[in-house]
């Protein structure tokens, strides 16, 4: 048995760059230090469906064909398709999105990455406020008031808290003792039984909560007994742990996103990280969900100057989330075919997004058996990036990390899949 | 009986989805509504017992579990997956996000069956 060190996760947007894979006939069949969820991706489950070789769905049923074949039909569907969206891309590395970006640009799809039914609402909220972020290395090595507002890594990001939060630091030499943990969350949730502080608010009222903890941190006075559920009091005594810290940090996620108010939510917690840094080192980081979903909003942004939602219909990019938002174009029967790749919207999009799923030809490029296959026209199947390619990963806090590659594959990778659709897609247009 | 419906991440959802989405893991992890004690004495029901959501845009039946996250009062909770995803609110509200929080639904004992991921897609009438 080998045992190959030093591996980054595949998984979730913390990136741990610790794993031990431990590695027989060319095939992982353990691993040490990954959580229950990175174990499970790195070790292949007896039962699960893994395709080898690309599939062609054929008067309902699915047919082998060959990778040629497979990359001509796909270049085909996006060259044929009036209004094509090309979707995912947060579970591959930054080289294959780029090569996707430049097939967008030629089949003049709309280009959007998981982010759509995750952190856009944090991206937008960062075009109106701005981005006052730091690194984990900086979380573990200074914060001493750690806020989790809206997500619970105890099961969302298995790790974090072990490695930025409980961890000794240069200036936290107790780890956890020397760090104030404050969960935000209408839940108990495991995260939350493990905090000094836990603001229990009304769900949906975080931005009546965020407010009202700005006006306490301006010095005005909160007129009304509670807010958001929650004892004036109680606030008044969470704003001075927040104005106390040396240096804070605010992790947030779907539960602030996904509640009403959406990225009005952001902003607002934003400026209260930025008046906060009147009193102390105050930053945030957002707690990203697929290990590089920030990657693919950091490719896009610099080859189209917008990070999801990119509409290449017209040649040039343009940005109008709401209305070129992935749900936006299935909901409102506006794509004509869809590229999914690196992601499962089958799983994640809601039912109506769904329904044009089934009506419209759509590729997925996706190495297991998922909702998303299930409701593909055709599978390619990739070698996974992490395990079987190597590539670029941009973790939560925009640290990029390279992927290694731990056993070999057959396989094409999603760089070499995008590369081979590009040239036929190139060629197809040429000839027209 | 209408309450609020949260979804988002379990830890045994996440390793049901990085072990197999076609494997019965997932149903376990996914297919399911946690509910508080209270609520289910309300409902008459037990753990292990299946019970149906209905939204505006969709209906699934998933199995009722005992929280282990207390949850606030007339509110459940569903990991996120397929069949959360039957009865969120699709709405964008123009910001590209569908609303995977705090939906309000109906739910009600059922004696149908929970599906499976394969049959639950089928719903969609792919061809």
């Amino acid at each position: 048995m080998e045992l190959v060190n030093n591996v980054v996760c595949p998984f979730c947007g913390t990136l741990c760059d610790d794993i031990i894979c431990k590695v027989e006939n060319d095939e992982i069949v353990g691993t040490y230090n990954a959580c229950i969820i990175g174990h499970s991706k790195f070790v292949h489950t007896e039962g699960a469906m893994r395709y080898k070789k690309p599939l062609l769905r054929k008067n309902g049923e699915f047919v082998e064909i060959s990778y040629e074949e497979a990359i001509d039909k796909a270049a085909q569907i996006l060259v044929d398709a009036k209004r094509p969206l090309m979707y995912g891309w947060s579970c591959t590395e930054c080289s294959a999105q780029e090569v996707g970006m430049e097939l967008a640009e030629e089949v003049r799809a709309v280009v959007d990455n998981t982010a759509s039914v995750c952190h856009g609402p944090s991206l937008l909220a960062v075009h109106d406020t701005g981005y006052p972020v730091c690194t984990l290395g900086e979380v573990k090595n200074r914060a001493d008031v750690v806020v989790y507002w809206g997500c619970n890594p105890f099961h969302a990001h298995p790790r974090h808290l072990s490695r930025h939060s409980y961890a000794r630091g240069f200036f936290r030499e107790r780890g956890r003792a020397d760090r104030t943990i404050i969960v935000v969350d209408p839940r108990k949730s495991d995260t939350s039984k493990l905090a000094d502080i836990h603001l229990q608010l009304d769900y949906n009222n975080d931005y009546e909560l965020v407010d009202a903890m700005r006006a306490a941190l301006k010095g005005h006075e909160i007129l009304y007994e509670e807010v958001a559920g929650i004892p004036r009091d109680d606030i008044v005594g969470a704003v001075e742990a927040l104005k106390k810290a040396q240096f804070g940090i605010l992790f947030f996620g779907m539960g602030i996103t996904h509640s009403l108010g959406k990225h009005r939510n952001i902003d607002t917690a934003i400026m209260m990280v930025q008046e906060l840094n009147q009193f102390a080192k105050w930053t945030l980081i957002p707690m990203r969900g697929h290990y590089n979903v920030n990657g693919f909003n950091q490719v896009c942004t610099w080859e189209s100057g917008y990070p999801f939602c990119v509409d290449f219909a017209t040649g040039t990019p343009r940005y109008n989330p709401g209305e070129t938002g992935s749900n936006d174009l299935l909901q409102n029967k506006e794509a004509d075919a869809m590229m999914v790749i690196a992601s499962d919207p089958g799983a994640h999009f809601p039912q109506n997004a769904l329904h044009t799923m089934a009506e419209i030809p759509v590729i997925a490029i996706e190495p297991h058996r998922t909702p998303t296959t299930e409701m593909a026209n055709l599978i390619i199947p990739p070698a996974i990036v992490g395990m079987e390619a190597e590539g670029t990963a941009y973790r939560m806090d925009g640290v990029p990390l390279r992927m290694k590659k731990v056993v070999e594959s057959d396989l094409l990778s999603d760089k070499e899949i995008l590369e081979k659709i590009l040239e036929k897609a190139q060629e197809l247009k040429a000839s027209k | 009986m209408i309450v609020n419906l949260i979804t988002g991440r379990t830890v045994w959802q996440g390793q049901a989805i990085e072990s197999g989405k076609d494997l019965q893991m997932y149903i376990n992890a996914a297919a399911i509504a946690h509910i508080s004690d209270e609520m289910m004495a309300q409902m008459g029901i037990k753990p292990g017992q299946n019970i149906k959501i209905t939204a505006p845009d969709g209906d699934v039946v998933v199995k009722a579990v005992a929280t282990k996250e207390t949850l606030p009062v007339d509110t459940i909770y569903v990991p996120m997956g397929p069949w959360a995803n039957r009865v969120v609110d699709p709405t964008t509200n123009s910001t590209a996000m569908p609303s995977y929080k705090n939906i309000p639904v109906d739910i009600i004992p059922t004696d149908e069956e929970v599906l499976d991921m394969p049959t639950l897609m089928k719903v969609y009438g792919k061809v």
